[in-house]
């Protein structure tokens, strides 16, 4: 079936009926397109060829409670999505009345969101994109206009399936930060269930004047999941955006990450580490856009491919004419731990202003075995030895997150991945 | 009958395919200290990294007895929890992880073989700050990562500290009077006269006789081309001091 005939099928049209005009346009703009192929620049190294025979199906919308595995360090309010839905029964109940936070699903009136749901963009290339506005069956409304102190957790759960159908799931996060706003928001996204499935997850952000978000994003799925995410942002002037991802688990995940900086003096830091074991494959793709001068941004990622893994990171920052003063760095640097693992990096600039400051770099290593050595004389056994230093080596592209229960809940997690990992 | 907590035989090792170690014997009675001297590529640093266990280097022939059991069977980190440390001439950098966090892993895991209950953080807390106290070191260097960004004397004394926490039987110092100045050397020296005791011997190796006047040996012995040449008491290092390597080289 062709994502057209899919998205007919299955589109959820009794769902956010406010959004029924950007839908239909979505489902019929799906006539004109097919999922990306390798002969798209950026899919090159990955390959989603496997949906062009799955029968995509609705998942149970159920989960328990112990699927949702938060540490109980995290000191903030919980959202939780079961298959794309909102689930009153495993979420925060203080967290949906407030104002500033909400389920799409529970909006009633026209919130105008043109804006958001009606960008579509174009070819073969962003095709989930345009399934996503086809399918979307919830996802999560954050707008704040002030300093919120605690952090929000959004909770994503998908169930898996040993059927030849496919179960799957698009959910749609718009997150609203206004002037001078300050607010510390979490993605997790894993399996309740075990099993294959699709989640497709797209977060819009637009971070106004002087606002501040921290946006950390936990992808945790089980072994035989695929995930394909989306975020696009827009930073005002003097804003700031940090953005974190912490990849450990799936069997296929592809990201896209674009940031257009708009206003002068905005800042923005990607941070993440993935670990891509056993059969994973694990996509970054990030473009950053420096529109006007005097912006910066950083793209700092550290990765451990091991097993048969395979780890992707195509980062692209472009500096416009016009756009002086821009600082724009990018390093990515990867540990490979077997010789069946494979990764492919290609940091990128695109310059084209005067007295702007970049850099980028990509590096792929090995364990130091001095540093092995070092540990193993300490009585540390060579299994212990061997986490240790990967997940020191990942770890310092998570410590830029500045919510201490979220940096310990992300560290915590690739700790236990590190430790569990098989090469 | 010797009750020697090590007794090196004819110890014959290799590392990059060239012979290093040609036949060294040693002995080495709980609570001695002995020095090991020699010129630069005498196999100084080699005699540390087989003792330890390092798998880069080969043994190629000998007997190591240790605690009278054939160290030779044991890994890297087996000797460690039997006892055995090996202060490095170059401690490593290891970005990321955590000083206390390394340090409880590493003395917890000696815990353990030896059926003893773990420590937890609190307890070990407590420990290391008493220690650190004794080796007149600061509290943050806890809290850095492991030797990240530590001035050549730091380093030197961390190694100190974590033998001081560890408690080895036998600590081996690979030139750690290399890169110091004459205050860290105290501190340095200081530290370990602290941990000497009638059960824990301690090897120096060392090029130089500098440190010795701070730690004063029991035995001295002259490694040369991977043999050692010459043993006696402190004075033969004074003696070298004054007539340099050649003397002993050609004897």
């Amino acid at each position: 079936m062709s994502l057209y005939e899919q998205a007919v099928a299955l589109a959820p049209v009794d769902r956010l009926v406010w959004a029924s005009q950007w839908r239909q346009q979505a489902i019929s703009a799906l006539q004109s397109v097919s999922l990306p192929s390798a002969r798209d620049e950026d899919w090159k190294y990955t390959t989603l060829r496997s949906l062009e025979r799955a029968q995509l199906v609705t998942a149970p919308r159920q989960a328990s409670n112990d699927a949702v595995s938060l540490p109980a360090s995290f000191a903030g309010r919980t959202l939780v999505f079961v298959d794309g839905h909102y689930d009153t029964s495993l979420s925060d109940s203080s967290a949906i009345d407030d104002l500033d936070v909400t389920a799409l699903s529970a909006i009633e009136s026209d919130p105008q969101f043109d804006n958001w749901l009606g960008k579509l963009p174009e070819g073969n290339a962003e095709s989930l994109a345009t399934l996503n506005t086809a399918m979307m069956t919830d996802g999560v409304l954050v707008r704040v206009g002030a300093t919120v102190a605690d952090p929000i957790a959004v909770v994503f759960l998908s169930n898996g399936s040993t059927e030849r159908a496919l179960p799957s799931s698009f959910v749609r996060n718009i997150i609203q930060a206004e002037s001078g706003a300050g607010v510390s928001i979490v993605e997790f996204h894993a399996s309740a269930t075990a099993g294959k499935s699709l989640s497709h997850s797209w977060t819009q952000l637009n971070v106004e004047k002087g606002a501040t978000v921290e946006l950390s994003r936990m992808y945790a799925h089980g072994e035989a999941a695929q995930l394909v995410t989306r975020l696009d942002a827009e930073l005002a002037a003097s804003s700031t955006l940090r953005l974190h991802n912490l990849d450990v688990g799936g069997k296929l995940t592809r990201h896209d990450i674009n940031v257009e900086l708009k206003g002068e003096g905005a800042n923005l830091l990607i941070g993440g580490a993935y670990v891509a074991d056993g059969r994973s494959h694990i996509d970054q793709h990030h473009r950053v856009d420096h529109r006007v001068p005097n912006c910066t941004s950083n793209d700092v990622f550290r990765g451990v491919v091991a097993g048969k893994g395979r780890a992707v990171f195509n980062a692209k920052a472009i500096v416009h004419p016009g756009a002086d003063g821009t600082e724009a760095h990018q390093n990515n640097a990867n540990l490979m731990l077997s010789r069946d693992s494979e990764v492919d990096t290609k940091p990128e600039l695109q310059i084209h202003a005067d007295d702007v400051k970049c850099s980028h770099g990509a590096t792929i290593g090995q364990l130091d075995e001095t540093a092995m050595f070092y540990l193993r004389t300490r009585a540390i056994a060579e299994a212990d030895a061997r986490a240790l230093l990967t997940e020191g080596f990942c770890t310092e592209a998570l410590q830029t997150i500045t919510d201490e229960s979220t940096r310990v809940w992300f560290t915590q997690a690739l700790a236990t991945k590190l430790r569990g990992q098989s090469t | 009958m010797s009750n020697a907590l090590l007794k090196v035989k004819n110890l014959h090792a290799r590392a990059d395919g060239k012979d290093i170690l040609k036949g060294l014997d040693i002995e080495v009675q709980p609570g001695e200290v002995h020095a090991i001297m020699g010129p630069n590529g005498s196999g100084k640093s080699t005699f540390g990294n087989v003792i330890a266990g390092r798998e880069s280097f080969e043994v190629t022939e000998g007997q190591i007895e240790y605690l009278g059991k054939d160290l030779l069977e044991l890994s890297t980190e087996e000797r460690a929890c039997e006892g055995i440390f090996l202060a490095f001439q170059y401690p490593v950098e290891i970005p990321g992880v955590n000083n206390t966090y390394f340090l409880k892993t590493a003395l917890n895991s000696i815990r353990r073989y030896r059926g003893e209950p773990e420590l937890d953080s609190m307890e070990f807390l407590k420990l290391v700050k008493r220690k650190l106290s004794v080796l007149h070191l600061k509290d943050d260097l806890l809290k850095r990562a492991v030797n990240e960004g530590f001035s050549g004397g730091e380093k030197k004394r961390n190694e100190i500290f974590q033998m001081a926490v560890l408690e080895p039987k036998l600590a081996i110092l690979d030139e750690t009077d290399s890169g110091l100045d004459i205050d860290s050397l105290k501190a340095v020296a200081d530290g370990v006269n602290r941990l000497r005791s009638e059960d824990r011997a301690i090897v120096v190796v060392t090029h130089y006789q500098r440190l010795l006047e701070y730690i004063v040996p029991d035995r001295v012995h002259v490694l040369a081309d991977g043999k050692i040449v010459r043993s006696g008491g402190k004075e033969l290092a004074l003696q070298l001091e004054e007539q340099g390597y050649g003397w002993v080289q050609s004897a």
